[in-house]
């Protein structure tokens, strides 16, 4: 819990630099998108039932929009794609910025000072990005393929559905767990290349398997309480996203509902990066006291 | 031929004396026809007699080996031949053979997979017969040889010619003949409607089985991907040995107790004026039975509503229902679902009875298959369906009511009115398919959308936008190909677990968030999503193994004829199409009638020609799509130019200065003109109507041929508010409503409003990318 504080405190301080990321959020989402504006606006202002469509979901329009538009949709999905993969590459620019800044100091990190630490790791963290994802493919080979064929033959002797499903969600949930667990260790490796000045990311990464392994629990709680957040931060956003979406169609409600949206996902955010700053926290403790 | 060895053929009950000379007489009397004529348009279930011209009738004596799900059979078959020709030969359907190995046309087609099943190693099946003689013991078998009609694949054995010449006589028109077959067989693992697993067991296509002499020739088609089945009415008594405590259903209906010995039971089931019969044992199963009491289930409404429809009195008999026996064949984990079956069935019973005519069997049986085998699910025989359910199972998501209902649905089309499946698969999917949309609509309302979080996990939401998955481990679908979808793999990062997996995608779309929660679909709209995935592949008549691939099959069979008919209804209106409906199920029921048929129905019933319509509704790939593709107005303005007389300085040659022309009093007033321009981007061609909505006025009304491309209505007076085609969206073949109609103002924010909720999940999305870095 002292450790989760510190970490809220770390990125509260730096809560400008989330500003960034959802800056970067944004502008990558709306580029990706953007391909949809003018068939929606062809579709859709001129619709009589405009006023009704823009506040309630019609499987029978969608269904006209994304098949008559099915171009542009397609567009929009290799667009997402390659955003997506230019967020995952721009998480690797900032992260170094971010964690130097939890390391560093607890008053926020001067913005040439973040830049610098940026552009000091961006290559390291995107070549320790690439060392990660064999680490993924290996989880979601033996997961999602070998111990669905392996369960596939043992559900020959199940008869009772019930049965079948719980070893169907177990399997789904322990793939959930493996995925995030290789997140963690990359997350710690991270950490690690910070705290120590670790140049070398296989040794970084080396370190953060060691330490997820070892030290699970250390790991694993602050993990468990930062998705725990990130479930109470959603429970408590849907009510309010409802209430908002039926300002649909309105100036007012367009603006409530894109600051709504920006409000949650900045929030998101910052309980993501709260939780990278507690492990950073953390993991100095971890070395302090192994000492 | 392989004439391997009978296993147990001894341990099949012998045909007793009694009941040797109970089937002679019968099929005396099946020779006669003028004795057992059917039933014809007058009520089936009043009627005493035949319903059908019972040409084909088998007594099989089954036993099953739950082990090594073997079968072990015996039949006793009588033919008549019901053409005006002699015939040398007999063909039989030997279906089974089609899951042998993977070198049969059915294995080459489907590439292993049909529907969720894929065939397992070590899960073939097949049947072998093992002796054929006539009554006189003549041997039938050795002359017997596989052959393959349709694509000539020397592999296939699907279908066994048997000449009758020189063993014996050739059966001339009227004639009859009987057969005594020993047959084994062994069921797949649930593949393809049939098989078992475990100790379930659905036995579908199991037996040797005739096919159909037509004038023309045999119609027995092999055993294709798509295609389903077409056989003659006859009657059918069939005993089946199983061990004990196993539950057993099957078609029509116990005739007796149970007969009991050491270690087996044997059951015996008839019915007559059927074409197929299949059956289910299991130990897992729970029975449930119960009565549909045509009084208790009526609904005063919807008779009078046919009344009126029909012009006949509410009272009447030709929209009375009659008492079913119903039962339930359940797996005891969804015992929560029984009532909801039996809704569902009822439902069925009543409405189908009461449009098209009363169900005219005693009984009805309905199967859940078990865990693992749905495979065998949504699958009709006479008096017999298989469902499908799931533990998790929220009641917007209609199922199992939807599957029931329309399973039951082909009692009518398929059952009754026996069309071809195997060449017009759409007469009685797609037929089906309508009816079944009906019933839902009226019992039920709209489904709920739903997508799943896990196998077997429902959420009731519908996603914007779906990233494409690729193909699971337990199918073999092939991946997209090609430079492009490898790239498009890399970067969604496909290979590494992203987007791959059903609950990483809800946690990475944050589903509760950014789907579509409580989304609702009405069945025209289900059609239609399933049409418009591939409209122009195929024209709709094709026989089912010559669609394109199993999608084009599925939506033109399905999807599309229920639009057909659903147009079709749009164009005659609701009580003529049920007039038609029913005419045509009246008529052709107990019979094979082909497209035809049905059209000439319509033509017969309305009294118009709708050629024009079933041609490019059915047989073309044309597709219809109308549009608003402006609305301008335009205001008087005064002329420029020459009027009337010429000044006359202009006539002595002088250059004469154009003049206003004087406005006038229709200039004068207030209304400018409406352009309004239809379109037409599709090659079907129908008359259109088109309405112009107006502010504080009454609507107009206008019709245009549909004829050429375009056409520009002229009207005075006001701008209309929108203007519409298809006001009361009767035309629902139209591929894109979203251009039906055009409002003069425009409002932005609405496709502002969407635009964001989609900005807002790709938010999310690209939160989840950038976390892994």
């Amino acid at each position: 819990m002292r450790t989760a504080l510190k970490g809220f405190r770390a990125a509260a301080a730096n809560a400008r630099l989330l500003g960034w990321l959802l800056a970067a959020n944004l502008a990558l989402a709306a580029c990706a998108v953007s391909p949809l504006l003018r068939p929606l606006d062809e579709t859709l202002s001129r619709n009589p039932e405009a006023a009704g469509l823009a506040r309630r979901f019609d499987t029978s329009w969608w269904l006209d929009v994304t098949t008559s538009r099915a171009d542009a949709i397609s567009a929009v999905l290799d667009a997402a794609g390659a955003a997506a993969l230019l967020s995952a590459l721009l998480g690797c620019f900032f992260a170094g910025g971010l964690l130097q800044a939890y390391h560093d100091t607890l008053g926020g990190l001067p913005m040439d000072r973040f830049m610098t630490s940026c552009r000091r790791w961006a290559g390291r963290f995107a070549w320790l990005f690439a060392l990660s994802l064999p680490l993924y493919w290996l989880v979601h080979r033996m997961l999602n393929y070998h111990l669905v064929l392996a369960l596939d033959r043992f559900m020959e002797g199940v008869a009772d559905e019930r049965v079948g499903l719980a070893i169907s969600l177990g399997r789904s949930m322990m793939f959930l767990l493996c995925f995030d667990a290789v997140t963690l260790v990359a997350d710690y490796a991270r950490v690690h290349a910070i705290v120590k000045g670790e140049r070398s990311m296989l040794a970084s990464l080396s370190s953060g398997m060691r330490f997820v392994v070892l030290h699970p629990w250390r790991a694993g709680s602050l993990e468990a309480m930062a998705v725990g957040l990130q479930l109470i931060a959603l429970a408590v956003s849907l009510p309010l996203s409802n209430l908002v979406e039926r300002g649909g169609g309105t100036l007012w409600g367009v603006l409530l509902a894109l600051a709504a949206g920006q409000a949650f996902l900045l929030l998101r955010f910052f309980l993501r990066e709260s939780a990278h700053a507690a492990q950073v926290a953390s993991y100095r403790d971890f070395l302090a006291s192994s000492r | 031929m392989d004439h391997a060895a009978a296993v147990a053929a001894s341990s099949a009950p012998r045909v007793s004396l009694l009941r040797r000379a109970l089937h002679a007489a019968a099929a005396l009397a099946m020779f006669c026809p003028a004795v057992f004529e059917p039933a014809g348009a007058s009520d089936a279930a009043t009627q005493v007699g035949p319903l059908s011209r019972r040409v084909a009738s088998y007594d099989i004596q089954v036993r099953l080996d739950p082990v090594r799900h073997l079968l072990s059979g015996r039949q006793h078959v009588t033919w008549r031949n019901d053409t005006s020709h002699a015939a040398t030969e007999l063909r039989l359907h030997l279906y089974l053979n089609a899951f042998k190995n993977d070198r049969t046309t059915f294995m080459k087609e489907s590439g292993g997979v049909h529907r969720s099943s894929r065939m397992r190693e070590g899960g073939w099946g097949y049947i072998d017969i093992t002796s054929m003689r006539l009554e006189d013991g003549t041997d039938l078998l050795a002359g017997a040889e596989f052959v393959r009609p349709d694509d000539g694949n020397a592999d296939d054995e699907t279908v066994l010619r048997v000449p009758l010449v020189p063993m014996a006589d050739p059966v001339g028109p009227g004639g009859g003949i009987a057969l005594d077959i020993e047959f084994t067989a062994r069921l797949p693992r649930v593949f393809a409607r049939t098989g078992y697993k475990g100790t379930f067991h659905l036995v579908g296509q199991w037996f040797p089985k005739l096919g159909v002499l037509q004038e023309d020739g045999w119609n027995c088609h092999q055993f294709h991907n798509h295609s389903e089945f077409f056989a003659d009415f006859g009657s059918y008594d069939v005993s089946i040995t199983v061990p004990s405590g196993f539950v057993v259903g099957a078609t029509g209906a116990p005739a007796g107790e149970p007969v009991s010995s050491p270690d087996a039971v044997t059951y015996r089931f008839v019915q007559d004026d059927v074409h197929d019969f299949a059956w289910t044992a299991d130990s897992r199963y729970l029975k449930v039975v119960r009565w549909f009491r045509a009084e208790e289930q009526r609904d005063p409404a919807e008779e009078r509503r046919m009344a009126r429809a029909l012009g006949i009195p509410a009272d009447s008999e030709e929209i009375r229902l009659s008492d079913v026996e119903v039962t339930l064949l359940i797996h005891p984990e969804h015992r929560a679902l029984i009532d909801r079956h039996f809704a569902a069935a009822f439902h069925a019973l009543r409405y189908f009875g009461y449009w098209y005519g009363r169900y005219p069997y005693q009984t009805l049986t309905v199967v859940d298959p078990a865990f693992g085998a749905s495979g065998a699910g949504g699958m009709e025989y006479p008096t017999f369906i298989t469902a499908g359910a799931s533990f998790v199972a929220p009641k917007s998501r209609l199922s199992p009511e939807s599957v029931t209902i329309h399973e039951f649905g082909h009692q009518y089309w398929y059952g009754m009115v026996a069309s071809n499946e195997a060449e017009e698969a759409f007469l009685d999917e797609g037929f089906n398919s309508y009816s079944t949309g009906r019933v839902l609509q009226r019992a039920y309302g709209d489904n709920g959308e739903t997508v799943e979080l896990a196998a077997g996990v429902p959420y009731m939401a519908a996603p914007l936008l779906e990233i494409p998955r690729r193909p699971d481990a337990l199918t073999r679908k092939a991946a997209p190909s090609g430079a492009a979808a490898w790239l498009m793999d890399l970067v969604w990062l496909r290979p590494f677990g992203p987007s791959d997996d059903l609950t990483l995608n809800a946690v990475r779309d944050l589903a509760p968030l950014t789907y579509m929660r409580g989304a609702r679909i009405d069945e025209v709209t289900s059609w239609r999503r399933r049409y418009l995935r591939a409209p122009l592949a195929d024209d709709l008549a094709r026989r089912s193994w010559e669609y394109v691939d199993t999608e084009s099959y599925g939506l033109n069979s399905y999807a599309r004829t229920a639009l057909m008919l659903s147009t079709l209804e749009g164009i005659l209106g609701e009580d003529q199409m049920l007039r038609t409906m029913r005419a045509y199920f009246q008529r052709y029921r107990f019979r094979h009638p082909a497209m035809r048929d049905f059209i000439a129905t319509v033509r017969e019933t309305t009294g118009r020609d709708l050629g024009r319509f079933f041609e490019q509704a059915v047989f073309s790939s044309g597709v219809m799509d109308y549009a608003v593709a402006d609305l301008s107005s335009e205001m008087p303005t005064p002329g420029r130019g020459y009027f009337g007389s010429v000044e006359p300085g202009a006539q002595r040659g002088e250059p004469a200065e154009p003049a206003e022309r004087p406005r006038t009093e229709q200039d004068n007033s207030e209304g400018a003109l409406q352009k309004v321009l239809i379109a037409r981007k599709g090659e079907f061609r129908w008359p259109q109507e088109i309405e112009l909505l107006y502010d504080g006025r009454a609507p107009v009304r206008r019709d245009w041929d549909g004829e050429y491309r375009w056409t520009r209505l002229l009207e005075s007076g006001p701008k209309p508010a929108s203007v519409r085609i298809d006001p009361d969206s009767k035309m629902d073949l139209d591929i894109n409503r979203a251009n039906n109609s055009r409002a003069s103002e425009s409002r932005p924010l609405a496709a502002v409003t969407w635009w964001c909720r989609l900005l807002r999940w790709t938010q999310h999305v690209l939160y989840f990318y950038s976390g892994l870095s």
